[in-house]
């Protein structure tokens, strides 16, 4: 098993760098002191909706969130990625653990996630996967401008050459 | 119609190189069938009884002559000559190569066509009214809306591993021939105060496990759509049951949670959302909305002289133009059904030169523009007049001119134990035989507006809960035996059919049918519908006439 940050300019290097110390959501006490990096696991069947405000507080000081994919099947964790950046904020790295498909990182990566963990794939395959797309639809997690705003972004340069 | 800008076109050309990959990976042998699925059923690519099928995508039914004559190319390249129109608006080939499915889908996308979410517990092709555009009952183009909803659900990132597959329907006309309320996501436009905005229904649909839709807001503001369905599809994303895949859809959330506690869900989600920057700019709506400008209509007479005298003089054509030609909002114009229900070909199928005939119809004479309908039938939508009984003639020659839109013989049917890995019994067979013994009887007018949709199995891909005569096929120790149910309807009365009783064989199903036309013919009122003196008169004399005084 090894970790592979999702970025495509870094060509999806592996990074020997990521260890955490890793702690149940359950288990996890924000004020205990550390001196070492840590990663907190939640399960795919958390309600992080319910658990907003507690999250913004308690994640403030974490360093990864560990989301599952007990089955490359199941999606659920592509929506705790979303609320985790868009709704709680949290900037730290979101490792996807589990039943991950090379194919699946560019969505993984789109909805927040920093990290894959796998063993299927190697790093030239991610990197591949991640490039293999030039434009998006819609806004998710990645700061990427979807081709709605490029669109007229574009014709108002336009309009103001012609002007 | 929408036209591909170069951000269109590169997103479809990134997806068919993915694909290509992903094939060789396959073929090479790196993925085992195992892993290969998933990603090929994302294309539209199903292992069927006897061969792969591919699914292409007819974003809302529109076609343009160009992409039918390049689908009429690859049926003759890649498959066996012809194509099949599905209940989702789409084409299937029934056919193909596994080593020709990226050829196939390059083809394709020269032409601004693809494969893309056809199949995959994903949010699947948007269907829409047949008659959009061209309806005189309704309030927009609903095509605008259906083209955004294409762009925000395409390779959405969060949306793609569903609990189960997702559909929506949207409607703009007051009579909803898009069958809203048996979607995941019923959409109907509608005008309050001046406004115009969406009525949202959620959670319908067939299956195993039938529900009409139910309304979860009143009126969504339009430049809300897209956050809102966000919200919703968010919140069946995390909640809905994945534990077995029969009760995956959001219809049993809906039913589990009850529609307000849903909503409260949906509602908290998207006043959440708000502001995330999902909705569209005016400016990026207006682009879309500009394409479906409506053509340049001529200014013409709501009558023709040739139109007259032919229908007095050939009682086909007379029939054609009664049964299969229905009102445009256009003076002078009328909207076209072309019938793809021949009672001696499967429901639904096409020939290349079939398509080829009717591409060159819709060029010369409907603005080059056709549609597929979720009857599994084709449409021209803006014929002039005066140009009837030209475009018939044409259809006729291409063995098209089947006037049987609505009646008794336009059965939908799902492709039953004849292709679907799926099925119990055949589908195909039992509605040809119906069609046949109308034909023989030769009551079909009489008879007027009859549903009849038929599934091999409780899956229900020939909607058969809302079929005014469902049936289903059920299989009772290796032998076909048939289910009636009564009474159901897709459209804005929308309701689902009741099992009538005791399944029965194939031959004595065709029988049956043929006695509950008898009875409702002795029964009725002038000029009411089937489904009208069904809901009338109740179940009573129709289980009679179908299992006599024997108790069902």
């Amino acid at each position: 098993m090894a970790m592979f940050r999702l970025d495509p300019w870094a060509k999806a290097a592996r990074c020997d760098d990521a260890a955490f110390r890793e702690v149940e959501l359950a288990d996890f006490d924000p004020f205990a002191a550390r001196d070492e990096s840590v990663a907190v696991i939640i399960g795919n069947d958390a309600d992080l909706v319910a658990m907003t405000e507690i999250l913004r507080a308690r994640l403030r000081s974490v360093d990864a969130v560990i989301l599952q994919f007990p089955d490359f099947r199941d999606g659920r964790a592509y929506s705790q990625a979303r609320l985790l950046r868009q709704r709680i904020g949290f900037e730290g790295d979101i490792i996807a653990r589990g039943d991950v498909l090379r194919d699946q990182a560019l969505l993984m990566a789109r909805c927040g996630f920093t990290i894959v963990e796998t063993d299927r794939s190697c790093a030239a395959d991610l990197a591949e996967s991640l490039l293999e797309f030039s434009a998006f639809y819609q806004r998710a997690s990645d700061g990427q401008e979807p081709v709605w705003s490029l669109r007229h972004e574009r014709s108002a340069q336009s309009g103001r050459a012609a002007a | 119609m929408y036209r591909y800008d170069e951000f269109d076109a590169a997103i479809v050309k990134d997806r068919v190189r993915q694909f290509r990959g992903q094939v060789a990976r396959r073929l090479s042998g790196e993925l085992t069938e195992d892993q290969f699925k998933p990603l090929r059923l994302m294309n539209g690519l199903y292992l069927q009884l006897h061969a792969y099928m591919l699914r292409v995508a007819v974003p809302y039914g529109v076609l343009s002559s160009r992409q039918l004559r390049r689908l009429a190319h690859v049926a003759r390249a890649y498959d066996k000559g012809y194509a099949h129109v599905t209940t989702r608006q789409n084409v299937q080939f029934n056919w193909p190569a596994l080593i020709d499915a990226p050829a196939i889908l390059d083809a394709l996308a020269d032409v601004e066509m693809h494969a893309i979410q056809t199949s995959g517990n994903c949010i699947r092709n948007v269907t829409t009214d047949q008659y959009a555009g061209a309806a005189s009952d309704e309030l927009e183009d609903p095509r605008v809306w259906c083209e955004v909803i294409r762009q925000w659900s395409t390779f959405h990132p969060e949306f793609s591993f569903l609990p189960r597959k997702f559909k929506i329907a949207v409607t703009a006309a007051t009579r909803d021939r898009a069958a809203i309320a048996v979607h995941d996501i019923g959409l109907r436009l509608i005008e309050r105060d001046g406004d115009v905005g969406f009525q949202v229904l959620v959670g319908g649909g067939l299956g195993r496990t039938p529900f009409i839709g139910l309304q979860i807001k009143e009126f969504l503001p339009r430049q809300s759509l897209l956050s809102y369905l966000e919200a919703i599809l968010r919140v069946y994303n995390l909640a809905g049951r994945r534990d077995n895949k029969y009760k995956a859809r959001i219809k049993i959330l809906v039913d589990a949670l009850g529609i307000d506690a849903f909503r409260e869900k949906v509602e908290a989600e998207w006043a959440e959302i708000n502001g995330d920057g999902i909705d569209l700019p005016q400016a990026e709506v207006d682009r879309i909305k500009a394409y479906f400008a409506p053509p340049a209509f001529e200014a013409l007479p709501d009558d023709d002289a040739g139109v007259e005298s032919l229908a007095a003089s050939d009682p086909r054509f007379a029939q054609w133009l009664a049964v299969n030609v229905a009102n445009h909002k256009a003076p002078g114009y009328r909207i076209v059904n072309i019938s793809l229900k021949d009672p001696d070909a499967p429901p639904g199928d096409i020939s290349a030169d079939q398509m080829d005939a009717v591409a060159k119809l819709a060029e010369q004479y409907s603005f080059d523009e056709a549609r597929t309908t979720h009857e599994q039938n084709l449409v021209l939508p803006h014929v002039a007049l005066r140009d009837l009984p030209k475009v018939w003639r044409g259809l006729d020659a291409a063995g098209l001119s089947q006037s049987n839109v609505d009646l008794a013989s336009d059965i939908i049917a799902c492709p039953g134990l004849d292709y679907c890995s799926l099925a119990n019994t055949r589908s195909i067979p039992i509605a040809q035989r119906i069609a046949r013994d109308v034909r023989a009887v030769g009551d079909e007018n009489e008879l007027g507006e009859i549903g009849i949709k038929i599934s091999g199995c409780i899956n229900a891909c020939g909607h058969h809960h809302v079929g005014h005569i469902g049936i289903l096929g059920v299989d009772k120790k290796g032998e076909e035996f048939y289910q009636i149910l009564l009474g159901g309807s897709a459209s804005d009365d929308a309701s689902l059919g009741t099992i009538s009783g005791r399944a029965l064989s194939a031959d004595e199903t065709v029988a049956a049918v043929r006695r509950i036309f008898n009875r409702y013919k002795e029964e009725r009122n002038d000029g009411e519908r089937f489904i009208d003196a069904y809901r009338r008169l109740g179940d009573k004399p129709f289980k009679e006439a179908i299992y006599g005084d024997v108790q069902a």
